[in-house]
């Protein structure tokens, strides 16, 4: 039987999380939309209201099945359901945003049961729009919660980008996981 | 909490110590050599390989020499799962010790298991788990690949996320991880052009750096942002050549110059970190990196690989480990064996000099291992006898490239 594997995507509004699971996916993502009808009409025209749905289908026939939780906060109580045995989470945080460092920390605060249990990788998009001293001060506000550092810019349009996050996500749940594809070595790491 | 491993191949300590260190809070590796005669040094518990022991089957004097090398401590021992000599024998003397026997070939969450029970505090004496693949273990696939067996699963839950703080938490680089770089890499001064860059990338405020009447580069390390009047490949080749550095000159600019200038001169900005590991990347080009010894790697943060090109599954693998814990170049090199070991020293290089990461140098030991010499050649030897399996993790990297 093959087997299903779940990973989240979460951030705040705007931060393109519909977009990063559309490049990770082999299926037309299936998404929950509504039309905007507060502050978020401003930023956009519509809106998740409940998830995005997204699939990888990997070689051997396993799935990973890609998540993207509602940025508003008024639909959390979709977050607990969507990260109920999730592999692990990339956090998207808009550059752009008028305060990112607090946007990290909310999320930071609010998924750190499913931080604490598995691993984070943080993507800041709009960085061409953003300020500088974004990046450091995520990676700041990361040391300062004792979380590791793991934050990179992204291109959520960029398969190449997300795939990268997802990489490094993969890497800190199990280091060793892809030996065989790393400088050559092909074994796993087996104690005989 | 002290782990002492003793007999387990240097390739498999080495991993099993980031493992240790990277999942369980507050427990400390070391490995330990077997002296005939010589019980081994104290640890709160032992992971411990009776074949390479000497400890092979069962024996009374065996079970002698066992005891009194644990020194009445808790154990994990490695036995050869045809050989159940030790666990049918079950003496008294053996039950009176906390002893975990583990089947080899073991799993991830085998040997996190066989752990929690030689260390849990109510006692499961001379307990046996089953190898790995055997009906009664719980999908095992291999040392390291079992974290999404747990997390399919759903049993058990997974390990904390691990994470030791840098001593400094600052980003940008300082004059100490500069002072720590050339101690360790002192083939960058061979660099003088792309030397002086990396000088002006650790000092506290922003720097021009002049090339000629007409072009130079604006390094603000505090900001985190470089401009060049030049173009990249420029830059490239000065780096190269050498031939500009005795004529490169540098003055100090205050924030509001720096923007003004960047403006003033239509130079875009760009990312200091990446600009900085990008030119090293080029300059050094696939030149031999020497060790003047080992040091100690430690990341303040991820590199920001997705504005690097040529970035290898190794890089993210290493980052992975050195962000959340400190490790020795050797240690490094021992756990990944089969990989080139310029690449680890490479990748040591461009995290410091771009800011990532800090070096700390390991004074020498007698009879200390070294990078040229570890166990690559062995495990190769290895590598064509184990089956490799195509799990999970494997078939997901597969599929993001």
């Amino acid at each position: 039987m093959n087997a299903v594997y779940k990973l989240v995507f979460a951030g705040p509004v705007g931060s393109g999380k519909t977009t990063a699971i559309q490049s990770l996916s082999d299926i037309e993502v299936v998404r929950t939309e509504a039309r905007a009808s507060d502050a978020v009409r401003n930023m956009k025209p519509t809106t998740t209201v409940a998830m995005d749905y997204g699939v990888m289908k990997l070689l051997g026939g396993d799935q990973v099945r890609l998540y993207g939780t509602p940025g508003q906060k008024r639909f959390d109580f979709m977050w607990d359901i969507l990260t109920e045995n999730a592999l692990g989470l990339v956090l998207l945080i808009n550059a752009a945003a008028p305060d990112p460092v607090a946007d990290l920390s909310t999320y930071l605060h609010e998924f750190r049961q499913l931080i604490e249990r598995t691993a984070v990788v943080v993507g800041i998009t709009h960085t061409d729009e953003g300020d500088w001293s974004v990046r450091a001060r995520l990676i700041a506000l990361m040391q300062e919660r004792r979380i590791a550092p793991c934050v990179m810019d992204a291109d959520a349009r960029s398969r190449t980008d997300m795939a990268t996050l997802v990489k490094a996500l993969i890497y800190s749940i199990d280091p060793f996981g892809g030996l065989a594809q790393a400088g050559g070595a092909s074994e796993k790491a087996t104690v005989v | 909490m002290k782990l002492l491993m003793a007999g387990l191949p240097p390739r498999e300590a080495a991993a099993l110590g980031i493992l240790v260190g990277m999942s369980l809070k507050n427990w400390e590796t070391s490995i330990a050599q077997f002296t005939p005669g010589r019980a081994l040094p104290l640890a709160d518990v032992y992971v411990l390989d009776m074949v390479a022991a000497g400890l092979g089957p069962w024996s009374a004097g065996a079970e002698a020499r066992l005891l009194e090398m644990l020194h009445g401590r808790p154990a994990v021992l490695l036995h050869q799962a045809r050989d159940m000599s030790w666990i049918e024998a079950n003496t008294a003397g053996a039950r009176q010790q906390h002893l975990v026997w583990l089947a080899k070939p073991c799993s991830t969450d085998g040997m996190r298991e066989a752990l929690k029970a030689a260390t849990s505090p109510t006692p499961r004496r001379s307990t046996s788990l089953p190898p790995m693949g055997s009906a009664s273990a719980p999908r095992p696939p291999a040392l390291f690949a079992a974290r999404d067996a747990a997390a399919a699963s759903r049993q058990a839950p997974l390990p904390p996320d691990v994470y030791t703080a840098p001593a400094q938490s600052a980003r940008a680089m300082s004059q100490d991880d500069l002072a720590a770089l050339h101690r360790t890499f002192p083939q960058l001064k061979q660099y003088p052009v792309l030397d002086r860059i990396v000088q002006a990338a650790a000092s506290p405020g922003a720097l021009e750096l002049r090339f000629t009447v007409r072009e130079s580069l604006l390094i603000h390390a505090r900001e985190g942002w470089v401009a060049c009047t030049a173009p990249r490949v420029a830059i490239e080749r000065l780096c190269r050549q050498n031939a500009l550095a005795p004529t490169l000159s540098e003055r100090e600019v205050s924030d509001g110059q720096a923007a003004e200038w960047a403006h003033r001169l239509g130079a875009r900005r760009e990312s200091l970190d990446a600009y900085l590991w990008s030119l090293a990347a080029v300059t050094l080009g696939s030149e031999p990196l020497s060790l003047t010894g080992d040091a100690q790697l430690h990341l303040r943060s991820f590199p920001d690989y997705t504005r690097l090109a040529g970035i290898s599954d190794l890089f993210i693998q290493l980052a992975a480990i050195c962000v959340r814990l400190p490790q020795s170049l050797s240690g490094l090199q021992a756990a990944f064996p089969a990989c080139n070991p310029q690449e680890i020293r490479r990748f040591a290089m461009f995290t410091v000099l771009s800011g990532a990461g800090h070096l700390t140098t390991i004074p020498a030991t007698p009879g200390g291992v070294s990078m040229a010499n570890g166990p690559a050649v062995n495990l190769r030897v290895r590598k064509a006898a184990l089956p490799v399996r195509q799990g999970f993790f494997q078939a997901m990297l597969a599929k993001l490239f």
